[in-house]
């Protein structure tokens, strides 16, 4: 499997790495000696579920874009907020920074982190001559990125819990909120199920180790 | 939010920011206590290994961080709209938010695993 003594790999050796713990394992044993919990060299399906969870995801991207995210009501007035038009509506209140956090927390963020887990996945399944280590950073960023859209929804439960004078001046959340929220969910899922060792087994002849 | 019906988005935000930061804290008291007093008692080893099994994903899911930018965010944004006065709950939830973040920096669970291996 190796091309040198140098770069053989744990399963060619007959160890692993456990899966809840990082301690050192021997394959064969059915359970780690330190944790207790079962010992699995490779997650072969871990693909699939991955690819389930990302293409749902990505549906729910739609409406959590299309429909409105919050409701505003405003001396009288109703205004209702895409992610998108609340974004622009902050531009037109000269507050760019803020603007900027939003839309990269919850526009660029899930976009990024969908396109980047497809091209992992793509990469597992078809093989493609891609750098390893640049696809294990991209990985390690997707995963540590994707918690900041999180800050959209906290944003939209504190506006919510703060202003709150009934018809006068209101905020509440709408439906692309769910949407969202599992947009998340599912993406974070979906990053956290794949078994990452894969990669290193199935790109093994391209490597780019110098 | 929840009883607007928007109990999946209520149930996220309950989780990242209080229950999972909770739950950290709690376990990484009781890991230090174990380890400090009962660590050759068999029930408490084993609720022991339970807690660091579990400490990954906890850590994961508490985001104590991000809740404190989107405070900030939301400030700014109401600041247009209305006065905001601060309490003492925002003070507490920055020394929590200060604290947290250094007991993440000091605890290494590579070492709380040699402790259960080195008391066998």
């Amino acid at each position: 499997m190796g091309t040198s003594s140098t770069s053989a790999q744990g399963q060619s050796l007959g160890l692993t790495s456990c899966p809840t713990c990082t301690n050192l394992c021997q394959t064969q044993q059915p359970t780690c000696p330190r944790c207790g919990k079962i010992v699995t060299s490779r997650d072969y399906a871990s693909v699939q579920k991955s690819w389930a969870l990302l293409i749902t995801a990505a549906i729910l991207l739609f409406p959590a874009n299309l429909y409105p995210i919050t409701v505003m009501t405003s001396q009288g007035q109703v205004r209702k907020d895409t992610i998108f038009s609340g974004i622009n509506h902050l531009i037109q209140l000269d507050l760019l920074p803020i603007a900027i956090i939003l839309f990269t927390a919850s526009i660029l963020v899930p976009m990024l982190k969908i396109i980047g887990l497809c091209i992992y996945l793509l990469a597992i399944s078809f093989e493609l001559p891609i750098s390893k280590r640049k696809l294990m950073a991209g990985f390690h960023i997707i995963e540590w990125i994707g918690r900041w859209s999180m800050l959209d929804l906290f944003v939209i439960s504190i506006t919510a819990a703060l202003v709150n004078m009934g018809q006068l001046f209101d905020a509440k959340p709408a439906p692309a909120a769910t949407a969202f929220a599992l947009v998340i969910l599912l993406t974070q899922l979906a990053a956290k199920v794949l078994d990452t060792r894969l990669l290193w087994d199935r790109l093994e002849s391209k490597d780019d180790r110098t | 939010m929840a009883d607007q019906g928007y109990w999946v988005v209520a149930i996220a935000v309950l989780t990242a920011a209080v229950i999972a930061p909770g739950l950290l804290i709690l376990s990484v008291l009781f890991q230090v206590l174990i380890v400090k007093y009962q660590l050759q008692n068999p029930f408490f080893r084993k609720i022991y290994k339970g807690f660091l099994c579990q400490h990954n994903l906890i850590s994961q899911l508490s985001m104590l961080e991000i809740y404190m930018i989107s405070i900030f965010v939301s400030v700014f944004q109401l600041s247009d709209y209305t006065d905001l006065y601060f309490g003492i709950g925002t003070f507490c939830f920055t020394m929590l938010f200060v604290v947290v973040i250094f007991l993440q920096r000091e605890y290494d669970i590579e070492h709380m695993w040699s402790v259960l291996d080195g008391h066998k």
